[in-house]
C-alpha cells in the first residue's frame, strides 16, 4: 500500500504540469529592486527538475543548488533555506524515480532538519516542512505512524499562523488524501482543497516567495471527486482548473478519466 | 500638436509630483530580503527589498500610505508624509503573534540540550524494545544505565540512583518509581508516555541549571501541544485504564486525563510458583496534565498525579522470614508559568509533593510522611550566539518518621525486642545558578555553568561548576567533552534518616556516529564521589572512584530487522580505613543486546538480553546463639565485599501487533520476562544458625499480556 502511495505521490509531483505557472491577473506584481539569483526561483527549480528528469541527469538541479549554497555563504535568511529545502524536495523526487531511496531519504532528512532548525518559522516554512515530511514518510517504516501525526501538526500550525495560505491548506489536505481510510484519512481533504483553490497563490505577487500549490490542489480535488464517483463536481473543477492552468499536463491527463 | 503639449505637460507634472525615497527593512536585528513595499492606493506600483533589505520607491506628493509586508510579520503602514526624502528610512517589522508563540514554545527547550547524550520523544519510548512503554525504562537500554536492581529508578554510570535526579518541567521528582522498596517492584516509573514531550538524558555532568544531582540527570518536558484528540482504553493481565487527550481552543492548549487500576489476582494466579514473595497488590492512580496558551505569550502547564499503592508479600532479612505489608499514598503537582520578554523567556516552576508510607515486617514498623515544596525562577535570554540562563531555586523537604526499630538488628520476629523512634527532618536548599552556552557556528557549542548554595540552618556552603564542549565533526560524527564538580543531598529513607551532602568530580568524553543504518556511540569517563556515604551499615566510606568505558552499536540489517549491543566496563573502588574495596557497581562486563523484528503485517518481536557480572556483598561466616533474642548473632566476614553473586543473565521476549481501522487503533502486546527462568541472585539469606547460605533471586519467568484500544477523534 505504502509503495503504491509513494509511486502515486512521485508521479503526481514529477509530472505536474509541464506547463509554466499561470499568472493571476488580479494580483498586483511588484517590480524587483535589485536582481537576485533568487528571482523566480520556484519556477527555475521546477524547470531544472523537469530538465533533470528528461535528461536523466541531476546537473540542472545541482547547478541551482550550488547557487543557493553560494547565497547561504553570505545570506542566512530563512528564505534562502526555504528554497534550498524546496530544491532538496525535488531532488528527493528525482532520486525516487531513479530508484535510489537512500539518497531520496537523505535529501528529505536534510531539508527537514534545515526547516526544523529555522528560527521564527512562518506559515510557509511549516507548510513546506509538512510537505517534505509527507513525502519522506515512505522511507520511515514503523515510524510512519508517528510521523503522520507530526505532519498533521505542522500543517495545522501553518493554517493557524496564516489562515489564507493556500499551501498550508493544500498540505493538510494532501496528508489526509494519502492517509488510508483505515488510519483515519480521507475525511477532510475535500474541505481543505476547496479552501486551497479559493485562496490566491500570493497576496501580492512576489517572484522571490512561494506560489506553488493551487494547480496541485485542483488536480487532487478532481481525483478525489473521481474516486468518490462525483463526476459532476469533478468536471466542474476540471473546467475551472484547466482555465487557470491550460498547459497543465496532469490536469489534461485527468480529462481522459472524466470522459470515460 | 496641442494634444502632444498637453501630454508632455501632464507627464512633467506627474514627474515633478513624485519623490523617490529609499529605505531598509529589518526585523530589528537582521535585514529582510524579499519584503513587499507598495503604496496602499496603488499596490501594482510597488517594489521588493533586495538581499540587503534595501529598496527605493517613487511616492506621490499627495498623502498616501506606504505598506511593507513580509510573511510571518505584521504589515507596517507608514503615512508617506512622514518619510525622510534625503536619507535612508529604516523600517522594523514585528513578528506576527502566531510566529512569536512558536518562538516562545521553542524558547522553552532546555539551554543544555546539546549536552544530553540522548534525547527521546514519545515515539522513541514506544519503539524502544525494552521500555514496555515506560519513559524511564527506555533509558535502561543505554550503556550508561547501570541499574543492578531491576527498578526503573535511573542509575547512571555506576552511581547510586540517589545521586541522579529526574526533573519534570523544571521540578525534581524524588523517588520516581512505584513502591520501589519491595522485591521486584519499582519495575515501572510514575510517568505515562502519553504526557512526554521530550526526555533528555545526561549520563554524567548534569546541567547546573538544575541542582541536587552529583551523578546524572533525566529531564522530562511534558508535551507542549497535542497531535490529536484521543481516547485510549487499556486492559492487561494486571490492570485496566483510560487516557483522554483533548485539544482546547488553540493548538497549544489541551487537557490530558488518565487513570489506572491494578490488581494482582490474575497475574499471580497464573504464575504463583514464580512469585514466591508476592501475595497481593493493588494500585490506583490518576493524572491530569494541562497546557494553556494564554494571551500575550504566556504559557501555563500543570501536571498533577496521585497514586495509592498497597502491597502484601513475604520477605526474609537475616534469618527471619515473614509477611511484609506496605501502603503508600502520594500526590504531587508540578505547575509552571512562562512568558516571553524580548529575546528572553522567564518562567516560574513550582512543585509540591506529599506522601505517606507505612510498612510492617516482623518487629519493624514504619510510618513515614514526606512533604516537598519547590520553587524555581528562571530567566533565559538569547544574545546572538550566546544563550544565558539564570535560576534561583528553593527546595524544602520535611520527613517525619514514627518507627518501631529492632533492638537487635538480627532479631526481627514480631515478638523480638524493639524500640520506638520518632524523628523529624527538614532541609531547605536555597541555590542560585548561571549557565551560558556559546554557539559560534553549527559545529561547535561551548557551555559553562556555576551553582552555589545559600546555606540555611547548619548547612555547609558549596560551589559547583562545570564546563562542556560539543564538536560536530560533520553531520554524522560528534564529540562531547564535559566535566565539573557537583553536589546533592541524600533523600531520607527508613534505613537512612539523614540529609547528607554528597559531592562528585567528573570528566567524560562521549562520541556519537549516526548513519542511515548504523548508530555507534562510545564514552570514557572518570569520577570521584565523596560525602557521607554509609553504604555498609553505619560505616562511612571515603571517596569512591569510578572509571568506565562504554560502547554501543545499532545496525539495521534489513528493513524489518535490527540488532543492537552495548558493552560497559566499570572499575569502581572505594576506600574504607585506608583499604580499597570494589564498589557496588564494579563490573568487568555489563552487556545489553537486542534483536528486533518489525513486520508491518506480522507485528513486532524483540529479544533483549542483559548479562553482567554479579554484584559484591559481604558474607556472613557463622552465628553466635543469643539467649536474649532466641536468634543467632551473625558474624560478618572480615573481608568486606569479598563475595560476589553469580553472573546475571536475563532474556526477555516482547511481542506486539497493531491494527487500525477508521479512527480506531488496537494494539495487542505480550511479554515473557526472564524466558529461561534464570535464578539471578539478589541477596544472601541464611538458615537459623547461619551455617547454610542461600539466595533470594530477582524476577523469575513471568508472563504478561494486554491490549490498548484507541479512538482518534
Amino acid at each position: 500500500m505504502k509503495k503504491i502511495i509513494s509511486y502515486v505521490m512521485v508521479l503526481c509531483v514529477s509530472i505536474t504540469s509541464l506547463s509554466a505557472c499561470h499568472q493571476e491577473k488580479k494580483i498586483p506584481a511588484l517590480s524587483v529592486g535589485a536582481q537576485s539569483s533568487l528571482a523566480e526561483i520556484e519556477k527555475r527549480i521546477y524547470a531544472a527538475f523537469v530538465d533533470s528528469i528528461l535528461q536523466n541527469d541531476l546537473s540542472s538541479l545541482e547547478t541551482i543548488d550550488k547557487e543557493l549554497q553560494g547565497i547561504t555563504q553570505r545570506n542566512q535568511a530563512n528564505l534562502v533555506w526555504y528554497w534550498r529545502s524546496y530544491l532538496n524536495y525535488y531532488k528527493a523526487i528525482y532520486y525516487v524515480r531513479q530508484d535510489d531511496k537512500k539518497l531520496a531519504e537523505k535529501s528529505c532528512d536534510e531539508a527537514i532538519t534545515w526547516l526544523e532548525d529555522l528560527d521564527n518559522k512562518t506559515s510557509e516554512d511549516y507548510a513546506l516542512l509538512a510537505l517534505i515530511q509527507s513525502f519522506g514518510i515512505q522511507f520511515k517504516g514503523a515510524k510512519a505512524m508517528f510521523i503522520s501525526s507530526k505532519i498533521k501538526k505542522n500543517a495545522k500550525k501553518a493554517i493557524a499562523m496564516e489562515p489564507k495560505n493556500l499551501r498550508a491548506h493544500f498540505v493538510f489536505a494532501s496528508n489526509d488524501f494519502y492517509t488510508p481510510e483505515k488510519y483515519g484519512g480521507g475525511k477532510n481533504a475535500e474541505k481543505f482543497l476547496l479552501k486551497a483553490i479559493a485562496l490566491p497563490n500570493q497576496k501580492i505577487k512576489n517572484p522571490y516567495l512561494p506560489s506553488w500549490g493551487k494547480e496541485r490542489a485542483y488536480e487532487m480535488l478532481i481525483k478525489l471527486y473521481i474516486k468518490k464517483k462525483e463526476l459532476e463536481n469533478a468536471k466542474k473543477y476540471f473546467k475551472e482548473g484547466i482555465e487557470l492552468y491550460p498547459e497543465s499536463y496532469n490536469l489534461k491527463q485527468l480529462a481522459a478519466k472524466l470522459i470515460e | 500638436m496641442k494634444s502632444l503639449i498637453y501630454i508632455v505637460f501632464f507627464c512633467t507634472a506627474i514627474c515633478a509630483a513624485q519623490t523617490k525615497i529609499s529605505g531598509k527593512v529589518t526585523d530589528g536585528k537582521w535585514t529582510i530580503f524579499a519584503a513587499n513595499v507598495y503604496l496602499k492606493s496603488s499596490p501594482e506600483t510597488g517594489t521588493i527589498t533586495d538581499e540587503n533589505g534595501l529598496f527605493s520607491i517613487e511616492i506621490p506628493q499627495e498623502n498616501d500610505t506606504l505598506v511593507i509586508s513580509y510573511i510571518g510579520y505584521e504589515e507596517l503602514y507608514i503615512p508617506t508624509a512622514t518619510l525622510q526624502k534625503d536619507e535612508l528610512n529604516i523600517f522594523n517589522l514585528q513578528l506576527k503573534e502566531e510566529v512569536l508563540q512558536q518562538v516562545v514554545l521553542e524558547n522553552r527547550d532546555p539551554i543544555s540540550e546539546q549536552f544530553s547524550v540522548v534525547k527521546l520523544d514519545k515515539m522513541d519510548i514506544y519503539l524502544n524494545p525494552v521500555a514496555q512503554g515506560d519513559p524511564l525504562k527506555a533509558i535502561t537500554i543505554l550503556p550508561a544505565s547501570t541499574n543492578v536492581d531491576e527498578t526503573a529508578n535511573p542509575s547512571l554510570r555506576g552511581s547510586d540512583p540517589d545521586r541522579s535526579r529526574v526533573i519534570l518541567n523544571g521540578v525534581p521528582v524524588y523517588n520516581p518509581v512505584r513502591a520501589s522498596q519491595i522485591n521486584n517492584q519499582g519495575f515501572f516509573s510514575l510517568f505515562n508516555p502519553e504526557i512526554i514531550g521530550k526526555q533528555y538524558v545526561y549520563a554524567s555532568n548534569p546541567p547546573l541549571i538544575y541542582g541536587n544531582s552529583s551523578a546524572g540527570l533525566v529531564e522530562i518536558q511534558t508535551t507542549k501541544s497535542l497531535e490529536k484528540n484521543q481516547l485510549k482504553l487499556s486492559a492487561t493481565l494486571v490492570s485496566t485504564g483510560f487516557f483522554v487527550s483533548q485539544q482546547l481552543d488553540s493548538i497549544n492548549s489541551f487537557v490530558q486525563v488518565y487513570g489506572n487500576y491494578q490488581l494482582s489476582d490474575a497475574f499471580v494466579g497464573i504464575q504463583e510458583q514464580n512469585l514466591p514473595n508476592l501475595q497481593d497488590f493493588t494500585t490506583l492512580d490518576f493524572g491530569v496534565n494541562l497546557g494553556f496558551e494564554l494571551k500575550n505569550n504566556w504559557f501555563l502547564n500543570s501536571y498533577t498525579y496521585v497514586i495509592d499503592e498497597d502491597f502484601f508479600g513475604t520477605d526474609q532479612r537475616f534469618t527471619y522470614r515473614g509477611p511484609f505489608t506496605s501502603e503508600k499514598r502520594r500526590l504531587f503537582t508540578i505547575n509552571s508559568i512562562g512568558h516571553a520578554v524580548g529575546n528572553g523567556y522567564i518562567s516560574l516552576s513550582t512543585g509540591f509533593n506529599t506522601e505517606q508510607q507505612d510498612f510492617a515486617f516482623g518487629n519493624t514498623l514504619s510510618d513515614q510522611e514526606t512533604q516537598q515544596l519547590y520553587a524555581g525562577l528562571n530567566y533565559k535570554v538569547k544574545l546572538d550566539e550566546l544563550t544565558l540562563q539564570s535560576v534561583v531555586s528553593v527546595d524544602h523537604q520535611t520527613n517525619d518518621f514514627e518507627d518501631s526499630i529492632p533492638t537487635f538488628f538480627y532479631a526481627l520476629a514480631p515478638d523480638s525486642p524493639s524500640q520506638t523512634s520518632q524523628r523529624s527532618l527538614d532541609n531547605t536548599a536555597v541555590e542560585t545558578a548561571v549557565y551560558g552556552s556559546w554557539k559560534p557556528n553549527n559545529d561547535i557549542t561551548i557551555s559553562s555553568g556555576i551553582r552555589a548554595n545559600i546555606p540555611t540552618n547548619e548547612q555547609a556552603s558549596f560551589f559547583s561548576w562545570q564546563f562542556g564542549a560539543r564538536y560536530n565533526l560533520n553531520s554524522q560524527h560528534a564529540f562531547l567533552l564535559s566535566g565539573g564538580k557537583y553536589h546533592n543531598y541524600t533523600t531520607p529513607s527508613f534505613f537512612r534518616q539523614r540529609f547528607d551532602l554528597l559531592k562528585s568530580e567528573q570528566i567524560a568524553l562521549d562520541y556519537t556516529f549516526e548513519a542511515k543504518k548504523t548508530s555507534v556511540s562510545g564514552a570514557i569517563y572518570y569520577k570521584t564521589e565523596g560525602g557521607t556515604q554509609p553504604i555498609i551499615g553505619r560505616l562511612a566510606i571515603d571517596d569512591q572512584e569510578t572509571f568506565g568505558v562504554e560502547v554501543f552499536v545499532k545496525q539495521q540489517l534489513h528493513p524489518y530487522v535490527s540488532i543492537s549491543a552495548s558493552y560497559s566496563y566499570i572499575d569502581q573502588q572505594f576506600g574504607l580505613g585506608g583499604t580499597q574495596f570494589p564498589g557496588a557497581r564494579d563490573a568487568d562486563y555489563f552487556i545489553k543486546s537486542t534483536f528486533e523484528f518489525k513486520h508491518p503485517k506480522w507485528g513486532t518481536f524483540s529479544l533483549n538480553w542483559i548479562g553482567r557480572t554479579g554484584t559484591n556483598y559481604t558474607g556472613i561466616t557463622g552465628g553466635i546463639p543469643d539467649a536474649t533474642t532466641d536468634f543467632f548473632r551473625p558474624i560478618f566476614s572480615e573481608n568486606l565485599l569479598a563475595n560476589r553473586f553469580t553472573d546475571y543473565n536475563r532474556l526477555d521476549l516482547n511481542m506486539s501487533k497493531y491494527f487500525a481501522w477508521d479512527d480506531k487503533e488496537l494494539v495487542f502486546f505480550a511479554s515473557i520476562n526472564n524466558v529461561f527462568n534464570q535464578k539471578n541472585q539478589r541477596i544472601d539469606q541464611y538458615n537459623t544458625d547461619y551455617s547454610t547460605r542461600s539466595f533470594d533471586v530477582f524476577q523469575r519467568r513471568l508472563f504478561f499480556f494486554g491490549m490498548v484500544w484507541t479512538l482518534n477523534y
